[in-house]
């Protein structure tokens, strides 16, 4: 669940977001609609802990949210969201490896040949199963959020 | 009449226009070469195709009489040497302090002024500090190298760190990564292209720094060899000498061109971030 007490963010006098106060309860689904500039990324750059509120509170399940990115809060960017430098396949099994203790990002031995076999079944269940070995800049931009939905 | 700026050559006509400077150039160093060996056959500034034949010959496939060595093959060896070996330790050097200064703001806030400090000393001027160091020998020219090219290629990697967008960083630590893996497995393999491009950027310099310190203190070398026979005006083997240095040079930077584009397709097909 995430709680938003009375949330205001200001840069000096410029006040970017005042008095926001919402409650979301887990699997719930929401929509935040706005004119540009109202605020909505700075809200979602508090959920993501990159930026942080000057007062009020924001918790997740009652404490308060990490000043920095974790697994259990994710996000698909509009753009940037898929590695330039990895293969579909390598996209997939990097999350795989990120979400394990390790030094650098690859997997090894039976891991890594456990992670390659169930990356490559997702990606064929989203029909990507024909692009493994391609990368990013090879496909259209609709493909990478599947990519990206798929690493999550 | 087509504007200037929308007038573009034929493919072949874009090749002819492109050897067409080449060509000009050896014809007037031809006849610039005959007219002056017509009034003095023993004239050394402009040495005809012959004489400069004879030299490669001498230098490059016999013996030398004083020490029985074929002494371009044994220059370029030395000289080789001492760039890769200098070129190599900047490159792993830069790579390093740039990717870190570049990633991790503490490291960066602490070693960024250094960086840009260090960067501003001209390395020649550090060359008789290096001799009183490290001596004469090996070490004070692989040094010179490094140290003229590390902060170049070191800042040059930090910008190219920071040029990576935030975006990727922030989609790594969601899905659980930590430092060492964002440093590994998303930084480092989008810095390794710019780190050849870097280094292609970087080996002028590096050539300028051997042949300042090969023409100081060295017993062989291709800038050795040049300032040596330039006592003697011996213009027959510094021509062929500098050709020589050019061919190597451009043989380097396509062998690194081509070494980017096979090792990291994603980067030259326009797949940069």
């Amino acid at each position: 669940m995430i709680e938003a007490h009375n949330l205001w963010k200001e840069y000096g006098d410029n006040v970017v977001l005042e008095r926001l106060s919402i409650k979301v309860e887990e699997g719930e689904f929401i929509t935040m609609v706005g004119t540009s500039g109202c605020g909505k990324s700075t809200f979602l750059n508090f959920l993501l802990g990159t930026q942080s509120q000057t007062r009020g509170e924001l918790l997740i399940d009652g404490e308060p949210i990490p000043q920095e990115p974790s697994p259990n809060r994710g996000i698909v960017f509009q753009q940037y969201s898929v590695f330039p430098h990895m293969t579909v396949l390598e996209n997939v099994m990097a999350a795989k490896a990120f979400q394990r203790k390790g030094v650098s990002g690859y997997l090894f031995g039976k891991a890594r040949y456990s992670a390659q076999i169930e990356a490559t079944q997702l990606l064929e269940k989203v029909g990507l199963g024909h692009a493994l070995q391609q990368y990013p800049h090879q496909l259209s931009g609709g493909i990478w959020y599947s990519i990206t939905l798929g690493s999550l | 009449m087509k504007r200037m700026i929308n007038f573009k050559p034929a493919p072949a006509f874009n090749v002819m226009l492109g050897l067409l400077p080449f060509v000009l150039l050896v014809i007037a160093y031809v006849v610039g070469s005959d007219a002056r060996l017509e009034l003095n056959p023993n004239d050394k500034l402009l040495p005809g195709f012959e004489q400069i034949g004879a030299a490669i010959d001498r230098m490059a496939f016999e013996p030398n009489k004083r020490s029985g060595d074929y002494l371009l093959w044994v220059d370029t060896a030395s000289s080789l040497t001492r760039l890769s070996l200098g070129v190599l330790i900047a490159a792993a050097l830069g790579l390093v302090v740039g990717m870190l200064t570049g990633a991790l703001p503490l490291i960066g806030a602490g070693l960024s002024p250094l960086l840009t400090v260090t960067s501003l000393i001209p390395p020649l001027a550090l060359l008789p500090v290096l001799f009183i160091v490290f001596g004469l020998g090996e070490l004070s020219k692989v040094v010179l190298i490094a140290i003229g090219i590390t902060p170049f290629i070191a800042r040059d990697i930090q910008r190219r760190t920071l040029e990576i967008p935030s975006e990727q960083l922030v989609k790594a630590q969601t899905l659980g990564a930590n430092t060492s893996q964002i440093l590994i497995r998303v930084l480092l393999p989008q810095l390794m292209p710019r780190l050849i491009d870097a280094v292609r950027l970087s080996l002028g310099a590096g050539w300028l720094f051997l042949i300042a310190a090969e023409a100081i203190a060295a017993t062989d070398g291709l800038g050795y060899r040049i300032f040596l026979v330039r006592r003697y005006m011996s213009m027959d083997v510094i021509l062929p000498y500098v050709a020589w240095i050019t061919l190597l040079a451009f043989m380097f930077d396509q062998a690194l061109a081509w070494i980017n584009t096979r090792l990291y397709p994603w980067n030259t097909q326009g797949g940069r971030s």
